[in-house]
């Protein structure tokens, strides 16, 4: 190997193996020529989007940009990162096989790995995110996602990939409380529950608006539960197991279910009945969390996890093909005035905020447990860490250009029509138009009425969350990629994806928070922690419920849509995660007597740590409408002049959403205190490894080669 | 009485044993099992056969668990512990 470290560890100075890895080749001037190409394209198309101004430019460029520097990156940087600092290696054996059981430690097949982590990774985050941020213009959002990825996000899956897989699978918390003592440790997981309780609620946020006050969408989505019911039932007592002909008969269920959608909101007689307000659709997302916390996983939890990840894949591959096969002009223009902070999707200026509001697609702290959690016990050779760490966080970047495309494939007037709040816009045609005339964006009453009347929808007007704006995105794409026609349909096709997702993704993790919560619990009461008694098991799923409830509720109370105020707590709390990943990431690659190479952590965790303090600064301290506290004493000092704050109907209103901003503050400063303590602990180790007061010993499992040569599968 | 049990199980396993050959049909067949296998790992269906195989290989002595108690279990690790999913 040509990297010896300086300073060399126990583990990296292991006794040299039988099979080396064979030098790879000298890159020939052909291959060197088509990546000199590929490297001018991607700078091209990059500096195009940047410079382009006045008239639209095509999606082509994006998605140009995006495709090249993707190579570049996972050519060079990720070749590089493998071989500087983990030194991967196809002789060594993997913890799938030197632990090999058949049930965490699978070797499995390099691409349906892939697939799999890919599955895991993607979620509702870069559809939604990267559709918020159009607010700021289509440019911001697309640097971040391509250059956040190859520089940050996919290093980040890569680096906690390659540790967890030399430490037989150690997840992202045992990581923490080894490299960087147990108070880290206890931050780390305190963290990781904050950010769920979050996520939760803002997924519910967003699933609320979209099925808000539409009989169609609450059908059709509704009608999801006892799909999954009837495939529960299909695989305990018909045919046992037989997973792929219920996953068939669910498909088969999920058209049938768009169309009864439609047949209901066509009905004079059942569309009222299914015609449900906010508030009502809340309560009832928080009665699915409990259910699926406490029901047994076969009946719900896995058909739908089945559903969901087949659906998921389908829908990305075509909009992909939609895309490319339309390549449609964006309509947004490529920075909006919004970026001085005065957006009415949420606001804030560009900086922090548009690094905050897209966080999965260039980055995502939440990915680092799926890197450290099944995917490391799954693979079978070393090198190919890079392929599934790197290359599936670059897959998923790609769907986050694609959700930006969607949104900005609508007219400027028509997407904030869509996601301003009622509070900004109004709640007529005639008052929305006229307030989104006033920012400079042409769109007539009558637009704004025939876009709602085409998706088959009583109003389109401040559907904030991104899912409703994204789904008209889409219906758009898939339609004219078909020749046009049929946008009720694929808007309330799009909608059931999004909403099968992110509802995917509340079950399953009240689920897990119930555990987590149970885990936490028992060192209190002992009881409390027994999994299978049942008064223990629908506590503590209440309990967890109320936890990001509590926020849900507030969101879809808030006058502002929720949206504004818990998207950047989501997006501050995910980037949080991310630092406390490239906190260990570095620590580890320090302690391997690599520490020339930590810069290439250090790099994205000085950017993350600033974007991520300075935001959660200004959430807490900046003035109204930005800052909670500001909005909390605004809202107070509106009630002792005896007046009621716009939006809020009654005191006791009034007084929640006061309350509200002041706990949405204590979350911010939570996490702010999170970030700091894990910093600075992380600092002290470097600087004892550095000084040579710490040794500097890797806890690597020392090298064992494989039993098996690692070609092919 | 447990290498009964166990020969029970691998039955299960690989039903086809002794059945006709038909060339054609069974490279075609097989084929079609092999992606929709892919398909079953990607969406993340537990995988009993493969676990047995590797638990007989390890443990040849040691009874493994039924195909109800592998899926229980598989979920149990799914749905109990972050890093299954993310946003």
């Amino acid at each position: 190997m040509s990297t010896i470290a300086p300073t060399p560890s126990p583990a990296s100075s292991r006794a040299p193996s039988p099979v080396q890895t064979p030098p790879s080749r000298p890159t020939s001037l052909v291959e060197m020529a088509v990546w000199v190409l590929v490297s001018i394209g991607g700078a091209g198309a990059l500096a195009y989007i940047a410079f382009a101004r006045g008239e639209t430019i095509s999606a082509a460029w994006l998605v140009t940009a995006a495709l090249c520097t993707y190579a570049v990156g996972f050519r060079f940087y990720s070749k590089f990162i493998a071989a500087k600092i983990f030194a991967l290696d196809a002789t060594r054996m993997t913890p799938a096989e030197r632990l090999s059981d058949g049930r965490d430690f699978v070797p499995t097949n390099k691409w349906v790995l892939f697939g799999h982590h890919f599955a895991a990774i993607a979620g509702p985050g870069p559809l939604v995110g990267p559709t918020l941020a159009a607010q700021f213009g289509y440019l911001p959002g697309a640097i971040w996602i391509i250059v956040g990825v190859v520089l940050a996000g996919a290093v980040q899956d890569f680096i906690i990939l390659c540790a967890s897989v030399r430490r037989n699978g150690k997840s992202l918390g045992q990581m923490a409380s080894e490299e960087l003592g147990t108070t880290a440790g206890w931050v780390a997981r305190f963290a990781i529950m904050g950010i769920m309780v979050i996520l939760m609620a803002v997924l519910g946020v967003v699933v609320v608006n979209a099925m808000a006050e539409s009989p169609w969408s609450v059908v059709t989505v509704g009608l999801t539960i006892p799909i999954a019911f009837i495939m529960g039932g299909y695989m305990r007592w018909i045919r046992p197991h037989a997973v792929l002909e219920a996953t068939a008969i669910g498909l088969v269920l999920l058209g049938v279910a768009l169309f009864a959608g439609q047949w209901v909101s066509e009905s004079p007689t059942l569309a009222p009945t299914f015609t449900l307000s906010r508030l009502t659709l809340a309560w009832l997302v928080m009665a699915y969390g409990v259910l699926a916390s406490v029901l047994p996983v076969w009946l719900l939890l896995a058909p739908r996890d089945y559903l969901s990840a087949f659906v998921k894949i389908g829908v990305v591959f075509a909009l992909a093909a939609g895309i490319l096969i339309t390549l449609p002009p964006l309509q947004m223009p490529a920075l909006t005035q919004f970026v001085d902070g005065t957006g009415p999707v949420f606001p804030g200026k560009l900086f922090p905020f548009a690094f905050i509001t897209i966080a999965c697609g260039a980055i995502s702290g939440f990915h680092s447990l799926v890197s450290s959690g099944t995917t490391p016990k799954l693979l079978i050779s070393e090198p190919d860490a890079r392929f599934i760490g790197y290359g599936a966080m670059l897959m998923e970047s790609l769907v986050g250009i694609m959700a930006l495309i969607a949104a900005c494939v609508l007219t400027p007037g028509v997407y904030f029509a869509i996601n301003a709040p009622a509070g900004i816009l109004g709640t007529t045609a005639a008052d929305a138009a006229a307030a989104i005339q006033q920012w400079g964006f042409v769109v007539t009453p009558a637009e704004i009425e025939a876009l709602a009347t085409n998706v088959g929808e009583g109003s389109m007007l401040s559907r904030t969350g991104g899912a409703p704006s994204l789904a008209v995105g889409m219906a758009h794409i898939f339609s004219s990629a078909l020749g046009g026609g049929s946008m009720a349909l694929w808007y309330h096709f799009a909608i059931m994806f999004e909403a099968l997702f992110i509802l995917t993704v509340v079950d399953a993790g009240t689920r897990v928070g119930r555990f987590m919560l149970q885990d936490m619990g028992k060192h209190i009461w002992e009881p409390f922690g027994r999994v299978s008694w049942y008064p223990a098991v629908i506590l503590s799923s209440v309990i967890f419920v109320g936890m990001w409830g509590w926020f849900l509720i507030g969101g879809v109370t808030d006058p502002l849509g929720g949206i504004n105020s818990l998207w950047p707590l989501f997006g501050i709390a995910n980037q949080l995660l991310a630092c406390v990943a490239l906190c260990v990431a570095t620590t580890i690659i320090v302690k391997m007597g690599k520490a020339r190479y930590m810069w290439v952590t250090i790099l994205p965790l000085t950017w993350l740590g600033t974007v991520t303090m300075t935001a959660a600064w200004q959430k807490v301290f900046a003035a109204a409408p930005l800052g909670f506290f500001a909005t909390a004493t605004r809202i107070s000092d509106n009630l002792a002049a005896g007046q009621l704050p716009p939006g809020a109907t009654s005191i006791e209103a009034a007084q929640r959403i006061m309350f509200n901003n002041r706990l949405d503050a204590a979350v911010a400063l939570f996490f702010m205190i999170c970030v700091a303590i894990i910093i600075v602990v992380s600092a002290r180790e470097w600087f004892a490894v550095a000084s040579g007061r710490k040794p500097a010993v890797s806890s690597e499992v020392p090298y064992e080669p494989k039993a098996t040569p690692a070609f092919g599968d | 009485m447990q290498t009964t049990e166990r020969a029970k199980r691998l039955a299960d396993v690989a039903p086809d044993v002794g059945v006709v050959d038909l060339q054609g049909l069974d490279s075609l067949r097989s084929r079609i099992d092999k992606v929709l296998g892919v398909v079953k790992t990607i969406i993340g269906v537990p995988d009993y056969e493969r676990y047995l195989k590797q638990h007989c290989e390890r443990y040849p002595d040691a009874l493994p668990l039924t195909k109800e108690e592998f899926f229980v279990d598989r979920w149990k690790a799914k749905y109990t512990r972050p890093g299954q999913r993310c946003c």
